[in-house]
């Protein structure tokens, strides 16, 4: 008789059960009528760690009923982690261990390419915003606005 | 303040005087002796990259101290939300993207993108925008000249949504990388609430978060 096989996947403890939230925060309020004070200026991670505290608020409880860990992975809009979401960060990188200096050029690695990829989202959907906003985009989507058909239109001889 | 001219070191007395001058700022004076210097560079930092060990690092730490609580100080008294913009760069990961090895492609900028970035780093206003121009999203508010509300409230061409998306797909690719096995947005995830007369809601139990981390596939047996 047939026997289907089975696969097993050994899974290990440490690295189980984890939710991860990711979110972005302005580091100071640009809209709105509340006024911003010295005091307020002066603490890092403010919103941070207030928009922290709301993740937990909506996700710890209901997550910890179902036996899974929360890590709310937040960042500022300079593209800086907040202090405790770092070492959530650095807690899911240490899954690279072992090797060269203990693996801390890949956890690098991984640092830098989750940071560009913010910066290059960023760069790319502000770029796009201020050519759409400008006219620039629908300009540069004229065939007629094209180089390459200036530079044809103008090399044909006409008068032959 | 410390001088603007930084002068020319002749012997190293007068470079450890230059030193102190620059690292010293208000209530904290810095009076670097021999032995001092000499003593540097041997402690070890949190980070085992070995470009942030040595003495030279250690020094450029001392006086890159003073001058940024200088630079705070002076800010602060102008413009309150440019210290916090100023505290914000501070935190981790602000400026990786300034001085990122390898030089791969999604790790390098174009020409525009980086003078886009670095006018954000620098609280400059975006040269490429048009002053006074409005948005098109729901409010139509007038774009700031230095983009924040795009960061920000915008949602016309769901800016903040695929931001999110972006770094989410690379911090799965990251723990993928690690072998965890990793799903994006799953449903179900709050379903299993073990305490029968639960208080939480069904809006609650719906919810999806970003990522769930089913834990390190070591090995797969064949039976």
């Amino acid at each position: 008789m047939f026997m289907a096989s089975k696969t097993l996947i050994m899974i290990y403890d440490e690295y189980k059960n984890i939710v991860i939230d990711v979110s972005w925060i302005h580091p100071f309020p640009i809209y709105g009528n509340a006024p911003y004070t010295r005091e307020k200026s002066v603490i890092p991670e403010l919103n941070g760690k207030r928009r922290l505290q709301e993740k937990r608020e909506k996700y710890e409880a209901i997550a910890t009923a179902n036996n899974l860990k929360f890590y709310p992975i937040i960042f500022e809009n300079t593209g800086g982690i907040i202090s405790q979401s770092y070492e959530y960060l650095q807690d899911l990188l240490k899954v690279f261990s072992g090797g060269y200096q203990g693996s801390a050029l890949l956890r690098q690695y991984w640092k830098n390419r989750i940071s560009c990829a913010y910066f290059h989202s960023v760069a790319s959907e502000i770029e796009t915003k201020i050519k759409y906003l400008t006219g620039v985009r629908y300009v540069d989507q004229r065939y007629e606005n094209r180089a390459s058909f200036i530079q044809e239109s103008s090399s044909i001889d006409y008068h032959c | 303040m410390p001088s603007i001219f930084l002068p020319l070191a002749e012997n190293l007395a007068s470079a450890i005087r230059s030193i102190d001058e620059i690292s010293s700022f208000e209530g904290v004076r810095i009076d670097l002796t021999f032995t001092q210097l000499q003593e540097m560079g041997h402690s070890k930092e949190e980070s085992e990259i070995p470009t942030k060990i040595g003495r030279q690092h250690d020094l450029y730490t001392l006086m890159s101290k003073a001058v940024l609580h200088n630079l705070k100080q002076s800010v602060l008294s102008s413009s309150l939300k440019k210290h916090a913009w100023i505290l914000s760069l501070e935190l981790k990961m602000s400026g990786t993207f300034l001085n990122v090895i390898p030089k791969c492609p999604s790790m390098t900028f174009d020409n525009t993108q980086f003078r886009i970035l670095v006018n954000l780093r620098l609280f400059l206003d975006q040269p490429d925008l048009l002053p006074g121009i409005r948005c098109d999203c729901h409010r139509n508010p007038v774009i700031d000249n230095r983009c924040h509300h795009m960061l920000t409230s915008c949602s016309k061409m769901a800016f903040g949504l695929r931001v999110h998306n972006s770094v989410l797909n690379t911090l799965k690719e990251c723990l993928q990388s690690g072998g965890l096995l990793v799903t994006r947005e799953p449903t179900n995830m709050f379903q299993n609430v073990f305490d029968a007369d639960s208080q939480f809601t069904e809006k609650e139990k719906n919810m999806r978060p970003d990522l769930y981390v089913h834990g390190k596939q070591d090995s797969h047996y064949d039976i």
